[in-house]
């Protein structure tokens, strides 16, 4: 008796769709991302234990020599053996979903993890956030080529593992979303957020597991007390940004020259950082690693404020140089650290001078640590979301809207770039920005032309509108009346519809796609690669057609052809 | 140095961006633009890595938290021991080493707050509180020490709330603790001069604390402070009942007796807690005043007439002393009060008219008090004969 189904039978049942795959490696990323992460953090905290011991700056030698050959072995072994894995993981990140089909190499994972747990554990004032990005990133990569994704899956596997890696490095998954959409994609991109967002939370799901469901930072209660306070906060997001444009114009100044120096010094400047972070140890132990103790330790009120901007001042001095010497870390806990200090400086400061009565310093040092990162990375999004993740305090949000926007806008208005940006633009690269895709996109109503076609009422047929045109071709017409209002409409050439056919039958068929005077001339240019004109119409009356935009205008001003003769011009000759 | 730029170089770039944000062909094999997917045992490697990973991690993990919980309670005991020992600056470092690295465990946080607290950091105090109390808000030491914060920033509302939280919070050793909390309240109170109220707060603890010799001694001591001695008798008594050899409590019930003007039962525990402690002035000090106010007072029940007359006479005595005592030179002639004093001590004992007698002695003290407010110590039973004769006047 021959056997209802075989193997055979089942296996075409194991073969999962592009699409599926898809959805399925953005949970697995976020798994294999939070695994790993988690081991990143750990490894991080070991060392650090074993290196600096308990409480950091216990033992002196360890204080001095620990961050000098941390950050030398560190920036060897990617010097030497695993290239891939120096720098900014965010910039590598963005350069492999813009130059290389989201293809991240393996080695530069492990190297990543090696070299940024070395040199973080043993005391280099950076942190290990941008490395999580960029290992999250290269688990999305090695995972979409073992799992074959198509082309257009593998360029966007990337920003998901990213997310994963934020994710899981902060325990927040909202602010990896955010940090993805707004620096590494530089916009919202539909198709892949969802990606995105599966990815993030299964991270965030694993590293919790392992490692607890606590925010960040432990911030104590506390209320605002007085509204003339939102002065104080704009004043820390005045600061924040003065001091965001410094810092970012200081360390890119700093790693231009480092680039330039001879071949002789170059290796020499990871052991010439680290002992300088050594030595400031012995005096301020609070600069060495992440730093993340000392800003819950600020939180808790234990500096005061004179010590608390020392800190500030000499973690961001330590990390620019650490950075520029090439000792492999990353930038994003360190800005954190120099915003919290400074916020609670100022909040220190202020308390004994401010005529109302101030809030405790956590509420300072939170807002300063928002402000710093805004104006730095230029995320003012991504920043507001970070402060309200990591300390899970929801009252703390309106100082820190005011405190960032104000950030955000004075770095703006003082740096013309961002850090990633000029980062990347020191290493030859060119990538998209929000901020410069803002200043390049261009409104649509500028290109518009006047809508100068025959009209017709929708109870008229073709033949009436024929007649308008005199003989001459009818190629398009505004159909008018009924509820939709005017339309745009284009008339077949081939086949022509008879004379008989009535107008608003045409226009149910061939109206034309509408723009409004606001979009984007990037999203006109989709829609005109069907048809070489769009209505236009007004958003608070959209039954009247204001103009059109022609595909001749559009292309011209993106320099793709000459400019066409005006309409008027062309209707002349004809 | 090999950077970014260098990494791209090793890109080979073969087409044009077409728009921003393009792909370019890489070194790397091209994906193509749709895939089959990969065989089945793809799928089970995958799986076997997830899962050996999930074990390596679960395996650091474990490893992570044992060895921070170790190294947090190693900061915790050597933090308490610098405490102990007076280091109040080590024993701080130590014991936040140990919050840093164990947040959750309530324990730490309270000892370090305490700590900060003794060290005149109550800011910081309250930060590592808020914590604990978020985990757990009906932790009755943890709103204690809340309270012992409150205090220390001057935030009396806030000291009370906390107090009262404390009070009525979760305590490992019931009742003692709650007493303890409910006697501090108290001394909270009496310290910003609310009498009423913490003679309240001490009058329900008398019905719920434990009868402890050690708690009612401090239950009566505060009464007593509070103005309260009548109160404060009962509970002292009980306090001796249950510990006969307990000095404090003779020494408190004596106090307690001695401001009742109940000076014969002053005295005798007055002696009691002299007998146990002979070094302490203060019981010997009531046993004597109350030993002068019996042997002075006329109004002593049982007294022979004659020996009632006589005391009077030596309160007149007495009084006409302390007011030249208090003169800033000594009359010549004497005036007329004490003419008229002198004229009744002139006479004969069984001669003395106690209605006359008690309006001189009197006016002879009032004129003293009027120059000397401060009683000197050979005259303070006079002083405390003269209140209880105007007790039982105003009592008639």
């Amino acid at each position: 008796m021959k056997a209802p189904y075989t193997l055979a039978d089942f296996r075409p049942t194991w073969r999962l769709g592009d699409t599926q795959r898809y959805l399925l490696l953005s949970i697995l990323i976020g798994i294999f991302a939070g695994l790993l992460v988690t081991v990143f953090h750990v490894s991080i905290d070991m060392l650090s234990w074993r290196v600096l011991g308990t409480p950091i700056g216990a033992n002196p030698w360890a204080t001095v020599l620990g961050p000098a050959v941390g950050a030398t072995a560190a920036a060897w072994l990617v010097r030497l053996g695993i290239p891939s894995a120096q720098g900014s993981g965010i910039t590598y990140t963005k350069s492999a979903i813009y130059v290389s089909d989201g293809y991240i190499p393996s080695s530069s994972v492990f190297g990543k993890f090696l070299a940024c747990a070395l040199s973080i554990g043993s005391g280099a004032p950076l942190g290990p956030e941008d490395p999580a990005l960029q290992m999250g990133a290269g688990v999305a990569s090695r995972l979409g080529r073992t799992l074959r994704l198509s082309r257009d899956h593998m360029r966007q596997i990337a920003p998901v593992g990213a997310a994963a890696g934020i994710a899981a490095a902060f325990n927040t998954p909202i602010t990896a979303v955010l940090f993805v959409i707004e620096e590494v994609l530089s916009g919202w991109d539909a198709g892949v957020l969802g990606s995105i967002v599966l990815a993030a939370v299964s991270a965030s799901v694993v590293t919790r597991t392992f490692l607890g469901d606590e925010p960040l930072f432990q911030v104590p209660r506390f209320t605002l007390t007085d509204p003339s306070e939102l002065l104080l906060y704009a004043g820390i997001g005045l600061a924040g940004g003065l001091a965001g444009a410094l810092y970012t114009r200081g360390l890119l100044t700093l790693r231009a020259r480092a680039r330039r120096a001879s071949p002789w010094t170059t290796p020499l400047l990871p052991l010439a950082a680290g002992l300088a972070v050594g030595v400031t140890g012995l005096l301020l132990p609070q600069v060495l690693g992440a730093g993340y103790g000392a800003i819950d330790a600020a939180l808790h009120d234990e500096f005061p404020w004179g010590l608390l901007l020392a800190l500030g001042v000499a973690k961001a001095i330590l990390t620019a140089v650490c950075f520029s010497a090439g000792v492999p870390g990353g930038l994003f806990a360190p800005t954190l650290f120099v915003g919290a200090m400074l916020g609670g400086g100022i909040g220190g400061l202020a308390a004994g001078y401010w005529p109302a009565p101030t809030s405790p310093a956590s509420a300072y040092v939170l807002v300063g640590m928002g402000t710093f990162f805004a104006a730095v990375f230029r995320t003012p999004m991504t920043s507001i979301f970070m402060v309200f993740e990591v300390s899970a305090t929801y009252v703390i949000i309106l100082p820190v809207m005011v405190a960032n926007t104000v950030a955000y806008l004075v770095s703006r208005s003082l740096q013309t770039q961002s850090l990633f940006e000029g980062l990347t633009r020191q290493d030859g690269a060119r990538f998209p920005t929000a901020e410069g895709r803002e200043r390049r996109t261009r409104p649509v109503e500028r290109l518009m032309a006047a809508a100068d076609y025959p009209r017709a009422p929708r109870t008229a047929t073709l033949g009436d509108a024929r007649r308008l045109k005199a003989g001459a071709a009818l190629d398009f017409l505004i159909v008018d009346g009924g509820e939709t209002g005017e339309q745009l409409v284009r008339v077949p050439a081939d086949p022509a519809p008879p004379d008989e056919t009535p107008l608003d039958d045409l226009a149910r068929q061939h109206a034309l796609e509408e723009l409004h005077p606001d979009d984007r001339l990037d999203d006109a240019l989709e829609l005109l690669g069907d048809h070489p004109v769009i209505a236009v119409v007004g958003r608070g009356a959209p039954t009247r057609v204001l103009g059109v935009l022609r595909r001749e205008h559009v292309l011209a001003a993106y320099g793709l052809t000459a400019p066409p003769r005006p309409v008027s011009e062309t209707r002349a000759a004809t | 140095m090999i950077e970014l730029a260098d990494a791209i170089d090793r890109i080979r770039i073969a087409g044009q961006a077409a728009s921003i944000g393009a792909a370019c062909v890489t070194d790397h094999p091209p994906s193509p633009p749709s895939t089959p997917g990969p065989p089945v045992h793809v799928y089970v490697l995958v799986a076997a890595a997830l899962a050996a990973m999930f074990a390596g991690t679960t395996w650091l993990g474990r490893e992570y938290h044992d060895t921070k919980a170790a190294r947090a309670d190693a900061h915790f005991t050597r933090g308490r021991v610098l405490l102990d020992a007076g280091d109040a600056e080590g024993g701080i470092i130590e014991l936040r080493a140990a919050v840093t690295l164990d947040r959750g465990n309530p324990d730490y946080a309270r000892r370090l707050a305490r700590a900060l607290i003794a060290a005149g950091a109550p800011r910081e105090a309250q930060t590592y509180l808020d914590g604990v109390l978020a985990a757990d808000p009906t932790s009755g030491l943890a709103n204690l020490t809340q309270a012992q914060v409150a205090r220390a920033l001057d935030d009396p509302d806030a000291a009370e709330a906390y107090y009262q939280r404390a009070w009525f919070g979760v305590w490992p050793e019931g009742q003692q603790q709650r007493a303890l909390v409910g006697f501090e309240l108290a001394e909270y109170l009496l310290s910003r001069g609310e009498t009423t109220r913490a003679v309240g707060v001490l009058s329900q603890l008398s019905t719920d604390m434990p009868d402890t010799p050690r708690l009612l001694v401090r239950l009566g001591g505060l009464l007593l402070e509070a103005g309260a001695a009548a109160d404060a008798v009962p509970a002292l008594e009980r306090a001796v009942e249950r510990d006969a050899e307990n000095a404090e409590a003779w020494r408190t019930l004596a106090s307690a007796q001695f401001v009742t003007r109940n000076y014969a039962t002053a005295r005798l525990a007055a002696l009691r807690a002299s007998e146990l402690a002979p070094e302490d002035g203060d019981a010997r000090r009531i046993a004597d005043t109350s030993a002068a106010v019996l042997r002075l007072d006329p109004g002593q029940p049982r007294l022979a007439t004659r020996e009632r007359l006589r005391r009077w006479q030596l309160m007149l005595q007495l009084a006409a002393e302390a007011y030249d005592a208090c003169l800033p030179q000594p009359e010549d002639p004497p005036g007329p009060l004490r003419t008229q004093a002198n004229t009744l001590l002139a006479l004969r004992v069984t001669a003395v008219d106690e209605e006359v007698v008690l309006p001189v002695i009197e006016q002879l003290w009032q004129d003293r008090a009027a120059r000397c407010p401060v009683v000197p110590e050979a005259f303070t039973a006079l002083s405390l004969v003269l209140d209880a004769l105007a007790s039982r006047e105003t009592a008639r």
